[in-house]
This record gives C-alpha cells, sequence and structure tokens, in this order.
C-alpha cells in the first residue's frame, strides 16, 4: 500500500477493523512500575515514550527513522524514576528535573528517600526531613509544575488508611523546601483517595477517586492572601455517580482540561451493563462539556456526549481509558477493553482533532494478535505508537511471537512498544 | 389498517438507522442520543416501580403543547385488548388498573369522563378484543397526533416480558428511568400496604413486594438497569426523583430539551399546571383512579425530601440476606444513593 493510501485510510472515519494497513517496524520492551504510566508525548517534531529511567525518543512525528528508537535515560545509580517533569525555560532555571524514589522498596528496604534531579538552575537536592520522616515507605505517584512550583503527589504507605495520599508543594526559594498542603478529600474514607494531580491554566487541580459517589475535580485557591483552599468543580462523577468512581487518566494543554472516568471496583467487578469509562472536558472557565458517555441531568444543564456515543465509545465491553494524548491536534484515546483467557488484544485506538468526531485507528494484525492490554497510544499523521502491557494477558509471555528488532537492554519484557505507521 | 396506517407514519429500526448514519456527518455508525432526537419518537415511557413519583413527572411533562400525558394505561401486560382485560381482571385481580384506558378513551372520544362515556369506551373497547395493544396505542397516537404520548404505567417494570413488549411496541420511544432513594420508596410501598390490604392477596404480586419492599425496589430497579442497558444510548435517560422535585422548573427544562421538545416560557408554563390534566382527578364512580390515589386527590402538591437515613442502619436492609445487600448498595450507588 502506498504511503498516501495508507495516510486515508487511516484517517477515514471508521475504518473497518478487519484491515491491516499499518505496517510494523519498531518494537522495544520495558519493565512497568505503577508510577510510570509509559505515556506518550511529543516535543517539538518528535515523539517520545516516558519509560522507567526517562524518555525514549521514536523518531520524527509523521515519520519513524527507519524505526530507530534510541533511549535517553536519566538516572542516579539505579533509581526508580518516580516522574518527570519539565519547567518552563526561566520559570525555574532548570530544563529537566526528576524525582527519584529509592529502589529499595522492592527489595523490601523501608528506608525510602527522596532525590531532586536537576540538570538546569533547579537545586538539587535532597528533600525535607518533613518528608523523610512521614513514614518508612512511601512513593511519589505525580510531579506537577505549576506557576513556578512544584506539586508532588505522595502515597505514604502505613499511615492511616493504606492508600493515604498526601500533597507537597516546593519552591527553590523556599526552607525547607517541601511543604505539606491539605488535600481536598474531606474524608478519610477508604473508598476515597486523590488520584491526579494536573496543572490547568495556571491552576492546580486535583481529582478524589470516590468509589460510591463518584470522582470529584477540585482546583486549588492559592491566589490570595488567605490561606490556600480547595474549590469544587465537579462532584459526584459530573452525576455519573459510582459508574464514574475513578479518574483514570487526564490530559491538559491551554484550551481545555480531559479527564477520563470509568466504574470503580465495586462496579466494574460485577457483570454490570453501562458502565464504560467516559471523557469529560473542562474548560478554563470550569465549566464541563461530556465528550464520550450517559446522557444526564445535572444542576449545571442537561449533559448530551457532544460526540453522540455513549460509555466506552459504544462499546458495552470496555472498562477503562488508559491513556489520553495529543499530537499536533490530534488527539489519540487508548481504550483498555478486557480479554478473556486466550483472546487476542482487544484494546481500541480512537483518535479526533475535535473531540466531536471520532474515529477508530486500524491496528496491524500483528499486534492484534497479541495477548496483552493496552496501555497508552498516540497516533498523528499516519503513525501510531502503541505501549502494551504483556502481562496482564493470559497465559505467559510470549514475546518470541514477534521478533524483537529495538530493545532497550536490561529491562524486563513485559512492557511492550510498538510503532506502526507510513514506510516514508 | 392500523398496522398500515403505522407502516406510513413510522420507519422501521432498520430503515431509521440508515436515515441517522446519512443525516450525521457521513459518519457510518449506530444512532446515538442526536440521531434519535432528528426523528421524533414513537411514544415515551417513564419506568419505575409504584411510588417513584411518576406521577407528579409523567403528568407535567405530558402538559407540554407537544405531549400528551396518559394516566396508567398498562397496555404492555398482554399482547391484545381480551389479553390486557384477562391479565388485569383475572389474573393480578386488579380492575382499577384498567380505570387509565377507560379514562382516556372517554376523554379522546368525547372529550369528557362521565359514567356513560366511561360504558361507552368499555363498549367500544369490548369490540375491539382482538386488536394488539399495539394497535391501541397506534390508535390512540392517531388521536392525539401531532402530540406525543407519554406513558408511566407501573407495572410494565414487572416483569421483562412487559418491558419487552414495550419496545416491541414503541421501537423508537424514548424510555426514562426514574429512581428514588430506596428507603424512601420502600418506606412509601410499606405504608401502602398497610392501608391497602388487597396488595398482600393479589395473586401475581411479585413475594419480594409482600415480603420486603426494599428487595421489590432492588429487583425493580434491576429488570429496567437491564433492559435500559441493551438500548442505544440516546434512547434512555435516568432521572432521580428528588432532584427533579428539588429543582423541577429546571429539570423540566433539562428533560424537554433531551426529548427535543420546545423549551418557550408557554411550554415550560403548562409543564408547572399538572392539575390541569383531564386524568390529575378522581374519575366517575365506574372508573375513578387510572393513577394513585394520592396524586388524583392533590396532583399539584410536591412533597418536601428530606435525607434519607443511611441503607445499611434500616431494618428492611438487615433483613434482606447478606448476599443481596452488597448488590442493594451496589445499585443504590449508582443511582446516586450513597
Amino acid at each position: 500500500m502506498k504511503s498516501e493510501e495508507l495516510a486515508t485510510d487511516l484517517r477515514r472515519p471508521e475504518p473497518q477493523d478487519t484491515a491491516a494497513p499499518a505496517s510494523l517496524f519498531a518494537r522495544g520492551s520495558g519493565a512497568r512500575s505503577e508510577h510510570s504510566p509509559w505515556s506518550l508525548c511529543q516535543r517539538g517534531d518528535r515523539l517520545f515514550i516516558r519509560i522507567p529511567g526517562g524518555w525514549l525518543d521514536t523518531g520524527q512525528a509523521g515519520q519513524t527513522a527507519g524505526g530507530q528508537p534510541t533511549a535517553a535515560t536519566a538516572s542516579m545509580g539505579s533509581p526508580v524514576l518516580a516522574d518527570t517533569i519539565e519547567l518552563p525555560a526561566g520559570e525555574a532555571g532548570g530544563s529537566l528535573h526528576g524525582i527519584v524514589a529509592n529502589p529499595g522498596k522492592s527489595d523490601g528496604c523501608t528506608s525510602n528517600s527522596l532525590h531532586l534531579g536537576a540538570d538546569g538552575g533547579f537545586p538539587a537536592r535532597g528533600v525535607d526531613r518533613a518528608v523523610t520522616e512521614l513514614a518508612g515507605q512511601y512513593d511519589i505517584a505525580q510531579l506537577v509544575p505549576c506557576r513556578g512550583r512544584i506539586h508532588a503527589l505522595v502515597q505514604a504507605q502505613g499511615l492511616g488508611s493504606p492508600a493515604e495520599r498526601r500533597i507537597f508543594v516546593a519552591t527553590p526559594e523556599t526552607q525547607p523546601l517541601w511543604k505539606e498542603i491539605t488535600g481536598p478529600e474531606n474524608s478519610s474514607a477508604d473508598r476515597r483517595r486523590i488520584s491526579h494531580l494536573v496543572s490547568f491554566a495556571e491552576t492546580l487541580y486535583a481529582t478524589v477517586d470516590d468509589e460510591h459517589s463518584g470522582f470529584e475535580l477540585w482546583r486549588l485557591d492559592d491566589t490570595e492572601s488567605s490561606k490556600p483552599h480547595w474549590v469544587p468543580v465537579i462532584a459526584q462523577g459530573g452525576q455519573g455517580h459510582s459508574a464514574s468512581a475513578r479518574v483514570t487518566a487526564v490530559y491538559a494543554d491551554s484550551e481545555q482540561l480531559l479527564l477520563a472516568c470509568a466504574a470503580g471496583a465495586e462496579l466494574a467487578a460485577q457483570d454490570t451493563p453501562s458502565v464504560g469509562p467516559e471523557l469529560i472536558q473542562v474548560k478554563a472557565d470550569n465549566s464541563w462539556d461530556l465528550i464520550v458517555g450517559s446522557s444526564r441531568l445535572t444542576p449545571q444543564g442537561l449533559a448530551v456526549p457532544r460526540s453522540l456515543m455513549g460509555r466506552g465509545f459504544d462499546n458495552s465491553l470496555a472498562r477503562q481509558i488508559a491513556s489520553i494524548s495529543r499530537c499536533g491536534k490530534q488527539f489519540s484515546i487508548a481504550l483498555a477493553v478486557p480479554a478473556a483467557a486466550g483472546e487476542q488484544l482487544r484494546g481500541e485506538v480512537w483518535t479526533s482533532d475535535d473531540l466531536e468526531a471520532w474515529s477508530k485507528a486500524p491496528l496491524a494484525d500483528e499486534i492484534k494478535g497479541l495477548q496483552a492490554t493496552l496501555v497508552s497510544a498516540l497516533y498523528n499523521q499516519g503513525t501510531t505508537l502503541l505501549v502494551i502491557d504483556r502481562r496482564s494477558g493470559p497465559g505467559s509471555v510470549e514475546a518470541q511471537r514477534v521478533p524483537a528488532q529495538h530493545e532497550v537492554p536490561g529491562l524486563p519484557r513485559d512492557i511492550e512498544f510498538w510503532l506502526q505507521g507510513r514506510e516514508d | 389498517m392500523l398496522t398500515e396506517t403505522r407502516s406510513t407514519l413510522f420507519f422501521t429500526r432498520d430503515a431509521l438507522d440508515q436515515i441517522c448514519r446519512i443525516q450525521l456527518t457521513g459518519i457510518p455508525r449506530y444512532p446515538r442520543a442526536g440521531d434519535l432526537l432528528l426523528q421524533s419518537p414513537d411514544g415515551i415511557v417513564i419506568l419505575s416501580p409504584p411510588h417513584s413519583f411518576a406521577s407528579a413527572l409523567c403528568t407535567r411533562l405530558g402538559r407540554h403543547p407537544q405531549l400528551y400525558g396518559l394516566p396508567d394505561v398498562n397496555l404492555f401486560v398482554a399482547d391484545t385488548v381480551e389479553g390486557w382485560h384477562v391479565k388485569l381482571n383475572q389474573h393480578m385481580k386488579r380492575p382499577a388498573s384498567t380505570h387509565g384506558l377507560l379514562r382516556v378513551l372517554a376523554q379522546l372520544h368525547e372529550e369528557e369522563q362521565s359514567e356513560q362515556s366511561i360504558k361507552r369506551a368499555w363498549d367500544w373497547l369490548s369490540a375491539r378484543k382482538t386488536w394488539s395493544t399495539q394497535s391501541v396505542w397506534a390508535y390512540l397516537s392517531k388521536l392525539v397526533y401531532p402530540r406525543v404520548l407519554i406513558d408511566k404505567s407501573p407495572l410494565t417494570t414487572r416483569s421483562e416480558e412487559y418491558l419487552q413488549r414495550a419496545l416491541e411496541i414503541l421501537p423508537r420511544a424514548q424510555f426514562i428511568h426514574l429512581t428514588r432513594h430506596p428507603m424512601d420508596a420502600s418506606q412509601s410501598v410499606d405504608e401502602l400496604r398497610e392501608r391497602m390490604q388487597r396488595y398482600t392477596t393479589a395473586s401475581d404480586e411479585p413475594p419480594s413486594m409482600r415480603d420486603n419492599s426494599l428487595l421489590f425496589w432492588f429487583q425493580s430497579h434491576s429488570l429496567i438497569a437491564k433492559f435500559l442497558a441493551s438500548l442505544p444510548e440516546g434512547q434512555t435517560l435516568r432521572v432521580g426523583s428528588e432532584q427533579f422535585m428539588r429543582d423541577t422548573n429546571g429539570y423540566l427544562r433539562q428533560l424537554a430539551e433531551w426529548l427535543g421538545l420546545e423549551t418557550t416560557d408557554m411550554a415550560m408554563d403548562a409543564m408547572n399546571h399538572p392539575e390541569y390534566s383531564p386524568f390529575a382527578c378522581l374519575g366517575p364512580i365506574n372508573a375513578q383512579y387510572g393513577d394513585d390515589r394520592d396524586f388524583l386527590i392533590a396532583p399539584a402538591a410536591m412533597p418536601d425530601i428530606d435525607l434519607p437515613p443511611e441503607i445499611e442502619a434500616c431494618t428492611s436492609f438487615q433483613a434482606v440476606s447478606e448476599q443481596i445487600q452488597p448488590e442493594i448498595l451496589r445499585l443504590s450507588h449508582q443511582f446516586g444513593y450513597s
């Protein structure tokens, strides 16, 4: 198939699932940790995968540079990279920072420590004792820069609820470096926890998962001299209630904040119909709009999905949106569809450039034949970048089914990334 | 004849699919919310077990200039008029459940509901025993055209068979699932049961309703939820009666938008006067009911909505088996009742 035909084919509103228009010319593998979501992003004209230990440069968007991904790792000894962030030039003086958790956790060691890695002006130094004394074990779930500060979502093990998460904020000037701020969850109930921090419109937002009532979105009001406080933006899962209990993916740019929500474990464990994931758009004025999901009445007005698609992109088997990515104007959604034992990959990749008209990107037959779960996806100009989890597929890892062309040395092979697209 | 008339008025489901696919930006896919709004529905059905404030909702919506609110006609319990009569009178032992249809026929035929007009409605029905209930619905639709009928007969939620029949008769209907907090709903049913001993003797009354009204709430809503899950997204909407009661105007407007109806001041004002419905009062002696008695006596009354007690603390919840308890809580949470 010629490249023009392939590009046209990929842009069709609803390509036939049976088509195998994409060529496969790159594959790699690595380990997956709870805090390495294997997200995909675009920097300039290049596509990157975030992997444990750094970023993987997979080539130029729209091309694949011959399928030669190169690893660009940032390491401190042999740490687990909890999260990496990129600060705008001039804001804090640095270009890339990482907070690294001691890998001792995996060895059963309880003396974890935090470090701030830097390659710019932001001072690299150990974390304040207020954090290190918090508990013997903790994880950094997220780092989010917002208005010159870095916010850390910390999961403290062994303090109160096992899933308790706390928020710390750091600025270059303050001493101590890290200071805890009260979270928005308002309750210590086991069923509630802060799931994401995200910076949008120069404001820090936090999502709280609630198994019973539905997720909540809060924004931090710290613009006045008074004590910072959280203001509710969305409650009760936007009236999706327990069918919209967990926020599974977030995306923010200058125009919007996108939230993907799914049913909680209580519902997901049941063979309950109509509990597929939803996609919600939040605007800068804090109004929100349903992109994909169930129509409903809300205190703010009637919510009808702009895409005219119901929960799970009309797929009753879909249970979670694994990732939201954007490359150029193109949004990509990785939809996780659980596969029964012995079944092939059933994940779907949906793309749109206006959040209204969506089309399903075709997957190469070689990928569809895998027994795995779709973790993340990015689509642009005929190139689809996929991250899949072989562990969650039934049976043993069957990496030998696909010849390894570009593996990252030294990393386990349960996570794989795949690149498919035009052969320029 | 009616079938022929119907076929000229309405599209088949396959035809509707084709139309929707063409009309919407050329994208081939199954019809969804907006797709269905492009076509006028062949009916609106409110699904809820008894004592969920369906009368208040249906009668208000039914006052909209583009709709016609029905009392409990219970047409979906049988395939034919004769079957409908036998089911309600002999099997269910609920002769009052026939009152709604008699009142509608009298009203539409003669613009009045009197003993004589009700008797003539009986005669009219008796002469059409072989008619299908689908034909009766089509006949009523024709009489009120261009208004669209809206039904809330609570017996429809008694069995999957009735629900499926509703869909067969009205494939393009829009279904509104009306919920109420399980504790309030079960308490209300308990109070009614105490007042009306005949509830305990009705032959096909669900055992759960006699034994535990909370279990009845769970079974009814589970049935409705399962049924609606099989329909396209745009064909169903869930409404909490408490939300509706707290902000009646706001939610009526949203419902009108969802149904694709006008939201002019005149239309909204009409919906604020359920008492003007010809069925929002007791009927003549030979067809007094067709709706909840309390509603017929005070149709415009709106109950105060208090915070209900915690589900787990209620005796009716504790009386349910431990296997079912988590299921009840799960469904309650799904409806927004924590």
